[in-house]
């Protein structure tokens, strides 16, 4: 019996805005049914990189799989097996929540009525049916989140890719997001997610990943990273040099 | 047709629907113009329609080339003149789904449909004409849908070049004047031979020219070596449609703009220009004028815009300055107006008409910081008529450069009726900014309605401002005297200013009671289709 493959790798992946290298020869195993968090300080590569993994952007050269299948070529059947929570901005502002989870279902050739029907349970798993006729541009932060997390559930992918899925998010949305984000990853799905809430990260991520400047600067288990007693938090801020406060102003 | 499309435009339609509660009485008025200048070209396609019926295959010869060579240029032309090619998928948002890229090329080729649409109904006509024809084959018309597909790729495969140069800062100031030479070039040969265009628009063209082997074709001629010609055509421009949608569909528009940002910290010569206006005035209203300017001038639709409403002055003045020759006419002598007057017209939709929606995001801190609704909106007029006077200066210093006749009673003139103009413009602009805001992508270049449209629209509010103008000009031909046209200004100013201050209070107590409504407006995007 043949092993499956990773649900990502990634070789030496570069991405160069101007002079700057965003994402600076970036490799990456990540194998599958498993929770990897994707950590780095602001500005690090972070979204560049999900963007890459999303198609959203070339890379500069490098190559990536998702599920054992090469990005670009095989693109339109990874894109069918893997479920996005992209940046916000992607969804449609003139949509109601459930009109855009049954849109979601449609372009991932869903018949009209399971994508309806669907929609509709999904709507009422992440709480938000009682603004089921609000538009999504009245949305709170959180609740966009959430809408997000539910239209990339409808297909039931193999592959979860999330940039900052927990931003801006309750405690009791977090928690629901979290327990089904789990349940998935129990029925064999992968998650990657990046994400600055590090408690949430340390508790679901079995792996973790550290970019920063572009470069992966550790890799494993938090159990491996860890020295001693050391949170999470600890280890991203000693591994990204961080750990010291800036000197403020004196008016401030 | 395939599921993805049927919910792509399920999803447009329902956006749409939902948004439309929110119209407001500037969208009844656009929908007017529309009526009335796609029915003015309706009432010319049935004349058209009429020519073709019933004209004889020899005269149609001499026609229909012609007549499709200026289609082609109007089709492929003036949406770029216009900076508006109409409608067009977001491809930002859906290509993170699963659509194969020959259905979104499909999409996209039937949305240019809306860049020029006049033309697809004077196509119609002509097709219809054509079949009434008992002199010219039946099967001939269908030529003339074969010719739309070869425009409709065409057209998708320029918009897609044009909008990843336009991306490019150096590249796309370079293009602009590249284009403006291209629509010079009739000009050009009108001066310098008032007979050419006459003589090329009447010559027999080659026949293997698509718009010569499109016609005959359609008056049953030479059949199969048309239909090679024609088909090899439209094979081309769908080549090259495809070729460039699929660039674009990798085109990392932020990748394009770090390139131009290497050095970030260099202080040019146009940001000391930018900072003069605002170190002259008191903080709020400075520093309010000072992020209006770098804001604007920093978003590559207002940049387009800015290019195309300075470049056409050499657009009028190229073939004068080719001749040598200084006509007298009424547009010559009143050139520098002219230009500006066009040139405002383009700036008003980033300046004038919708003032809160290119930098939406701000909205929510003027609103929460403690600053009074008037002076923000004064902020933004004074930047608008900042941009206006710098775009009339940049016109007259072109020209001098290029030795033409620029007055400093011209100059005087123009910048003139300019204000006057702006004064009216910004009390109409500032009422419809409030009461119908829009959220607008400023990164987008390409304004999304038809080209069409925006000319009829404007054609309607202009008119309607250049009123007091055409009577200030009527003063100086009554009387023969510059004091009577300056006089009927200097009234036409106080006027404006009268206007501006009553539409200022009407302004704050709208932006007031529809604060909500404003923020919730401003913060929404699009639908899959922008």
């Amino acid at each position: 019996m043949t092993e499956a493959p990773p649900a990502i790798a990634v070789r030496d992946l570069r991405k160069v805005y101007g002079a700057k290298a965003a994402v600076d020869g970036l490799n990456l195993t990540v194998p599958q049914r498993s929770f990897f968090g994707f950590l780095g300080p602001n500005g690090a590569g972070k979204t560049t990189t999900i963007r890459m993994l999303m198609g959203l952007a070339p890379p500069t050269s490098g190559s990536i799989e998702l599920l054992g299948l090469p990005m670009p070529e095989k693109e339109v059947e990874i894109k069918s097996r893997i479920g996005v929570v992209p940046d916000e901005s992607l969804l449609f502002d003139h949509l109601t929540g459930p009109e855009f989870v049954e849109f979601v279902g449609r372009m991932y050739s869903l018949p009209r009525a399971i994508a309806r029907e669907r929609a509709r349970e999904l709507i009422a798993l992440f709480e938000l049916d009682a603004s089921s006729r609000k538009l999504i541009g009245e949305y709170s932060k959180g609740m966009r989140k959430r809408v997000a997390m539910a239209a990339s559930l409808i297909h039931r992918p193999q592959l979860f890719l999330m940039d900052e899925p927990f931003e801006g998010v309750d405690a009791v949305g977090a928690r629901l997001m979290k327990d089904i984000l789990i349940d998935q990853v129990r029925r064999g799905a992968t998650v990657f997610l990046t994400s600055h809430v590090l408690e949430v990260v340390e508790r679901l991520c079995e792996r973790i990943a550290i970019i920063h400047e572009g470069k992966i600067v550790t890799e494993g288990t938090i159990a491996d990273l860890r020295s001693g007693s050391e949170s999470l938090e600890d280890i991203f801020v000693r591994v990204v040099g961080a750990d010291r406060m800036g000197e403020s102003p004196a008016w401030l | 047709m395939h599921a993805q499309t049927l919910a792509i435009l399920w999803a447009q339609g329902k956006s749409v629907r939902n948004r439309f509660p929110r119209a407001g009485a500037s969208h009844v008025l656009s929908i007017v113009a529309a009526c009335i200048w796609y029915g003015i070209w309706t009432g010319g396609a049935i004349a058209e329609g009429l020519i073709c019926a019933e004209s004889e295959p020899a005269v149609l010869m001499q026609l229909l080339p012609s007549g499709l060579l200026l289609l082609t240029l109007y089709w492929q032309l003036i949406p770029i003149l216009m900076v508006s090619t109409g409608l067009s998928l977001d491809l930002r948002r859906l290509v993170v789904y699963p659509i194969p890229h020959s259905q979104l090329f499909t999409m996209e080729v039937l949305l240019r449909v809306t860049a020029a649409g006049e033309m697809l109904v004077m196509l119609t006509g002509a097709t219809a004409g054509l079949l009434f024809n008992p002199r010219v084959p039946v099967w001939g018309a269908c030529t003339l849908p074969v010719y739309a597909a070869f425009n409709l790729f065409l057209s998708t495969g320029f918009r897609d070049l044009l909008g990843r140069l336009f991306a490019r800062k150096r590249i796309r100031e370079v293009l602009v004047f590249g284009l403006v030479l291209v629509a010079a070039l009739p000009q050009i040969l009108l001066r310098s031979d008032p007979t050419a265009i006459r003589r090329v628009l009447n010559a027999q063209p080659t026949l293997y020219l698509p718009w010569a082997a499109a016609a005959r074709l359609a008056l049953g001629s030479n059949p199969f070596l048309c239909f090679c010609i024609i088909a090899g055509w439209t094979a081309i421009a769908y080549a090259f449609g495809r070729w460039q949608f699929e660039r674009s569909l990798r085109f990392d528009s932020a990748e394009a703009q770090s390139k131009d940002n290497l050095q970030p910290n260099r202080i040019t010569m146009t940001e000391r220009i930018f900072q003069i206006v605002p170190s002259l005035l008191p903080d709020p209203l400075g520093v309010l004028v000072e992020k209006e300017i770098r804001v604007l001038s920093r978003s590559p639709r207002f940049r387009l815009v800015f290019l195309m409403g300075f470049s056409f002055g050499l657009l009028i003045w190229l073939p004068i300055a080719f001749n040598g020759n200084h006509s007298t006419s009424a547009l010559s002598s009143h050139y520098l107006t002219a230009v500006t007057v066009y040139a405002i017209m383009l700036l008003g939709e980033v300046c004038i008409w919708n003032i809160f929606g290119f930098d939406r995001g701000a909205v929510q801190l003027y609103y929460s910081a403690p600053i009074r609704m008037s002076t923000i909106i004064v902020a933004k007029n004074i930047t608008a008529v900042f941009f206006i006077v710098l775009e009339t200066l940049l016109i007259a210093l072109v020209c001098l450069f290029l030795r033409m006749p620029v007055t400093l009673s011209g100059l005087v003139e123009s910048l003139c009726v300019a204000i006057t103009m702006t004064i009216f413009l910004l009390a109409i602009g500032n009422m419809m900014s409030t009461r119908n805001p829009r959220s607008v992508d400023p990164d987008q270049s390409w304004r999304s309605t038809s080209a069409g449209r925006v000319q009829a629209t404007l054609i309607f509010i202009y008119v309607l401002v250049a009123v007091p103008i055409a009577l200030a000009y009527a003063a100086r031909f009554a009387f023969d005297s510059d004091a009577a046209f300056y006089g009927v200004l200097a009234i036409d100013v106080l006027i404006g200013i009268a206007v501006y201050w009553i539409a200022m209070d009407s302004t704050i107590e709208t932006a007031s009671q529809r604060k909500e409504s404003i923020i919730a407006v401003l913060s929404g995007g699009e639908g899959p289709v922008v």
